[in-house]
């Protein structure tokens, strides 16, 4: 399965919790693929604290994959990652591999060439034999490598491979919009992969939203201290998911709500349980958001929609 | 208020949860096998609130709450909910419609022969049954109302077709409920000198002498009421109006029976074609109880909820027409025969009794309720003093507020019940009967219905007491392991425990019990002229002060005092804002306002002494 990762802004919080979506995936038994096409800022290698990635690879990542021809890195987060918890994956009975396929350092967008998208096909064939799940961590905005994408699922190659999109936005009001332009404005998802031989009715079936780093209101927030803040902030809560819902973007098409921790707004980085249970440094509850939007990923009556 | 509606709805519904779907699918009946009017009562347990309370709808994803979410849990996730109240729909719909497809309304396992030794036959099971018809009403408003909701936000085809299916066959069973209301109402001619006429005399002249003055009185204030039957064209055989035209001097009573009557005609209106019309069986008689509940079912028909959604159908608003005709008729009745007379009344010699000769406390409640209607109409508001006063005698007598002494024959309205002989039914096997065990849950119920209307404090707190008294007996009826209904034998340890199998029929009415709080806790506080006035002085004051203030504060920003002035108009404007709806609130915002500013004259005061 193919899960295309996308937001109309930086800084929404796409990559941080695609990589932990992935981590739990893999923790959950699959053999894992995280692509980073954020081309212009390649992040996923410090999210999974894999030195050589930090901010991109030197030489044969994605962006030369498709730039040079070179193949692309596999590097398997087991053995490269600096990080405990990521290390220590193999030795959790029944997991899967978590296999990061890096940026290049220094890469920047580039405009699409013809044999691009065949190209880009060919690679999510090859990944989507060999791992269960692929998470492709798109750029930002309607950009080439969404374009690129957008091209290369709808060659007939393809056709058979399960493609989901999932769309991260931040709980404002002007996140909401963004990201309701992105899927449904004139230059959108939709509307651009409908020039691009998608059905547009089908390809909006396989959209879902994530929010992202939401205030929860429900366990004692510590940001929260007086009563009229929570009062506000409840009521405003409600505006935005009305407005939400009548933007089609409402519970019906949510696939997961990320609370927002004080652990990740400082630090990009993969949380464990341990990070909850032990040191409880990380809150119970932001495990258990991304252990469910891992499993959104597959729940087929989720995806099939009402 | 003790009662606290959102938590009691919150704590049921988790109960309920896990019962019917401990298995994952909807599991239908409890204590008693299911039939037309438990399995609605089961969906209602959801719908009802769902529709009636702010804050526990459950027609949209986005909608449903989070702690109502977490409750219901076993229903799975936002996205579910919606799914299974749908297949709750459509299965209750399929169960109850006959092979030819015409809606059925059968009481079922809620029958009981009179008798215990004898058994109801297999075609009396199939009877249609009047408080099927009411609570279909209830069921088919609220979800149609639900559905329609749901399907603003369904994208696919194939279940916004089966969203439609289910509004149409909603949307049938209706209209057949409505019919069979209409075929139910009655209207019987006392004979003179029966027992039944001796009876409402008896009931109406409370120890006076039974003379010509009083039977005449009577007849004027009924006049009313006779006037109108004639407007009653359809369902009543002819001969009932020939008769009250012959002998202007025989007493009547009207309201429902408990199914179709036995001389029920056919009706021939254009709504009612394709509507099946069975013969009735039920004597023509009208029975309180199912009286009060044609009535609850009706109010739904009526609320203004229903007409601004537009649930009706342009045919079913020529049914709704002759049913609130029929509604009008039998609220003027029992309220003129309940408040007759400027002595006692007869609503205030409790236990009622009724025309068939059984008297009950659980009567006199019923009475109450329709009057509480009639209040809420907006006539009869003088009467409230004196409901109150009824509903709180009953709260003792039904050993609701008051402790039960040792073989109390009040235990009885709780456990077994009111029972209640079907007339009629006896024509083709053993007679039958309804029987009744919410006599709490109907007093918290009225008493909340006139709090709701009522404008002096005082009755408010005393029926407020009533209420809370009631759903304090209701929720300690509950089984302490699974949180529901019905365990009398909790408050009264005399009894037989109960099984373990949870009673829709006790826990439906329990939520009703809960959105009447809610209905009552939602409306605005009960404000006073005075205690406007009060708090519009103070505001004024205040801000006359305030302008003072301003006068002589240096404007230059960021100080102090102008943090305070500002901080004081604002408060000022809140109490305006306020004052009409809400008077101590304003009044506390104008004082916390003179107080502050006091503070700075205060001050200014020490500073001219010490100078
Ligand atoms: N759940 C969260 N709570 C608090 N901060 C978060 C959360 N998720 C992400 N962040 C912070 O938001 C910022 C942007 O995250 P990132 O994943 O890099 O966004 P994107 O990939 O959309 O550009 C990061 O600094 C990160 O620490
Ligand atoms: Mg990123």
């Amino acid at each position: 399965m193919l899960i295309f990762a996308t937001s109309d802004k930086g800084g929404t919080g796409r990559s941080v919790t695609g990589c932990n979506m992935a981590y739990r995936r893999a923790l959950q038994g699959e053999a894992v693929a995280y692509l980073d096409f954020d081309f212009g800022s390649p992040t996923a290698g410090a999210i999974f604290d894999v030195p050589e990635a930090e901010r991109g690879v030197d030489a044969s990542g994605l962006h030369s994959y498709f730039t040079r021809h070179t193949e692309s890195q596999q590097l398997d987060t087991a053995l490269h990652s600096d990080s405990d918890t990521l290390r220590d994956l193999p030795r959790i009975s029944g997991a899967g591999r978590l296999v990061l396929l890096p940026g290049d350092k220094d890469g920047g967008e580039f405009s699409i060439s013809a044999d691009m998208p065949a190209r880009c096909a060919q690679l999510f064939l090859r990944l989507d034999r060999e791992f269960d799940l692929c998470v492709v961590d798109l750029s930002a905005g309607r950009s080439y490598a969404v374009d690129l994408v957008l091209e290369a699922t709808a060659r007939p190659e393809l056709a058979a491979l399960t493609s989901r999109w999932l769309v991260f936005h931040r709980w404002t009001k002007q996140h909401i919009l963004a990201a309701h332009g992105l899927v449904f404005g004139e230059r959108g998802l939709l509307k651009a992969g409908e020039r691009r031989g998608h059905d547009p009715q089908r390809l909006n079936n396989s959209v879902r939203y994530v929010r992202t780093a939401v205030v929860d209101l429900c366990v004692d927030q510590e940001s929260v201290t007086r009563p009229a803040q929570g009062a506000w902030l409840r009521a405003y809560d409600q505006k935005l998911r009305e407005q939400a819902d009548k933007l089609r973007m409402g519970r019906a098409r949510l696939a997961g709500q990320i609370p927002f921790d004080p652990m990740l707004q400082w630090s990009e980085q993969v949380i464990d349980d341990s990070d909850v249970s032990g040191l409880k440094i990380a809150n119970q509850a932001t495990v258990q958001a991304f252990e469910d939007l891992a499993a959104k990923l597959s729940d087929e009556r989720f995806w099939e929609g009402l | 208020m003790r009662t606290n509606p959102r938590q009691h709805i919150l704590d049921t519904w988790r109960a309920f949860a896990r019962a019917t779907f401990g298995s994952g699918e909807w599991a239908w009946g409890g204590r008693y096998p299911s039939n037309s009017i438990s399995d609605a009562e089961q969906i209602l347990i959801l719908l009802y609130p769902a529709t009636e309370v702010a804050g526990f709808r459950l027609d949209r994803p986005d909608s449903i709450e989070d702690d109502v979410l977490a409750v219901l849990r076993p229903m799975g996730s936002g996205l579910d909910i919606p799914m299974r109240m749908l297949e709750a729909m459509e299965q209750y719909l399929a169960r109850y419609t006959d092979d030819d497809g015409g809606p059925t309304f059968t009481g079922g396992s809620y029958l009981l022969a009179e008798n215990p030794d004898e058994e109801v036959k297999q075609e009396q099971y199939a009877y249609d049954i009047t408080e099927s018809y009411s609570i279909s009403v209830t069921l088919c408003l609220s979800a149609k109302g639900f559905l329609r909701e749901f399907q603003r936000t369904v994208e696919r085809r194939e279940l916004q077709n089966r969203i439609e299916a289910v509004i149409l066959a909603m949307d049938a069973r209706l209209t057949a409920a409505m019919v069979g209301l209409l075929r139910s109402f009655v209207v019987n001619v006392l004979d003179p000198d029966s027992p039944a006429e001796a009876v409402l005399l008896r009931t109406v002249s409370q120890g006076r002498v039974v003379g010509r003055t009083l039977t005449q009185d009577l007849r004027g204030r009924l006049q009313p009421v006779r006037d109108k039957l004639p407007e009653l064209t359809f369902g009543l055989p002819p001969e009932n109006e020939q008769m009250l035209r012959d002998y202007p001097e025989r007493f009547f009573e009207c309201g429902w029976a408990w199914g179709v009557a036995q001389d029920a005609t056919d009706i021939d209106l254009a709504a009612a074609e394709g509507v099946k019309q069975p013969h009735g069986i039920a004597e023509s008689r009208p029975l309180l109880h199912f009286t009060v509940n044609a009535l609850d079912g009706l109010a739904d028909l009526f609320s203004t909820r229903t007409s601004r959604q537009g649930l009706l159908t342009s045919e079913q608003q020529s049914l709704r027409e002759a049913l609130n005709l029929r509604w009008g008729l039998a609220l003027q009745y029992w309220s003129t025969i309940a408040t007759f007379g400027s002595g006692r009344w007869a609503i205030e010699d409790v236990p009622w009794e009724a025309t068939t000769g059984q008297s009950s406390p659980y009567f006199t409640e019923l009475v109450l309720a329709i009057v509480a209607m009639a209040q809420q109409g907006g006539t009869l508001s003088g009467t409230i003093g004196r409901s109150v006063a009824v509903l709180e005698e009953l709260g003792q007598r039904g050993l609701v507020s008051r402790r039960a002494a040792e073989d109390d024959r009040g235990v009885l309205l709780h456990d077994p019940g009111v029972l209640m002989r079907l007339g009629g039914s006896e024509l083709e096997g053993p007679a039958l009967a309804w029987s009744y065990n919410g006599f709490a849950a109907a007093l918290a119920k009225t008493a909340l219905r006139v709090a709701n209307v009522s404008g002096s404090r005082r009755n408010r707190a005393r029926l407020i007491e009533v209420a809370d008294a009631s759903v304090e007996h209701l929720l300690a009826r509950r089984q302490q392991s699974d949180g529901l209904w019905d365990h009398p034998a909790n408050i009264y340890p005399r009894l037989a425990p109960a099984p373990a199998t949870p009673a829709w029929d006790m826990t439906e009415r329990s939520v009703e019990v809960f959105v009447a709080a809610a209905a009552l806790v939602s409306a605005p506080p009960v404000a006073d002229q005075g205690q406007v006035d009060q708090a519009n002085n103070k505001i004024a004051e205040a801000r006359h002060i305030l302008d003072q203030e301003r006068l002589t504060t240096p404007t230059a920003g960021g100080s102090q005092e102008q943090k305070l002035l500002r901080e004081a108009e604002q408060s000022l404007n809140r109490a305006d804002s306020l004052a009409g709806e809400r008077p101590a609130t304003a009044a506390a915002l104008a004082d916390k306002v003179l107080r502050d500013l006091d503070e700075l004259a205060f001050a200014r005061h020490a500073a001219s002494r010490s100078a």
